[in-house]
């Protein structure tokens, strides 16, 4: 269950299984959504793998990333996304009256 | 579910049953209203664990299948067979015994229901899919 806390503690890999619920996708197609590097890209992706919540299958010439989230571990995503939501609407309204007085 | 988690909840099944039989010929103040509770609870987190365990339970993907509706398929159903388990579960927990039963019954096949209309409709799409 540590492994499950530690992928879902960020929130790149969280956005990866959000994306992933819809449907299957490619390495490629997976990394278009974010601004980071290639090797980035595959530490996050070993560590959902290593934590069980995602399952690679290679198909033809392309590697399929898709979810193997139990019903649990769903719903513990969708918890600790609001929180995450929350906590960075709030320090996003935090920050605003700072901005606005400087 | 595997065949080893299958197995302890059936023998945890008839521990229950078995250690109920022997706490009401022993005198303990035991109903028979509660041995069936909690035989019935035990039956709603059965459910619980095995629904919760659907979604990851994955096969190799096929040509035949789109695996964006097997995928949604299996969300489906496990989270159904989850809270199936846990209404089942919370019937026999608060409700009086009549009441109980009828609900219970509802919501079991109100679960299963809306898990066999879906996989219906996952199997005719697989079929056009092939034509």
């Amino acid at each position: 269950m540590n492994r499950v806390f530690k992928a879902l503690s960020d929130p790149t890999r969280r956005r990866v299984l959000q994306l992933l619920r819809r449907r299957p996708l490619s390495a490629g197609e997976l990394s278009e959504h974010f601004a980071v590097t290639k090797p980035t890209m595959s530490a996050h992706f070993s560590v959902l793998q290593e934590a069980g919540l995602i399952e690679a299958e290679k198909t033809g010439r392309t590697v399929l990333y898709r979810l193997k989230m139990s019903v649990l571990e769903d719903a513990l995503l969708g918890f600790v996304d609001t929180l995450g939501s929350r906590k960075r609407a709030r320090s996003e309204r935090r920050a605003r009256p700072v901005k606005e007085n400087a | 579910m595997t065949v080893r988690n299958s197995v302890i909840f059936a023998l945890g099944i008839l521990l229950l049953a078995a250690a109920t039989r022997f706490a009401t010929s022993r005198g303990a103040p035991f109903e028979a209203e509660i041995a069936r509770r909690a035989m019935n609870v035990f039956l709603g987190g059965f459910f619980i664990v095995t629904g919760n365990a659907i979604p990851k339970t994955l096969k190799p993907l096929s040509a035949r299948c789109d695996p964006a509706r097997v995928q949604s398929f299996q969300r489906l159903a496990g989270w159904t067979w989850v809270l199936t388990g846990l209404g089942f579960s919370l019937a026999w927990v608060f409700l009086p015994l009549g009441p109980a039963n009828s609900v219970s019954m509802v919501i079991l096949f109100a679960g299963m229901l809306l898990v066999l209309e879906e996989l219906f409709r996952l199997l005719r799409s697989q079929r056009r899919e092939t034509r």
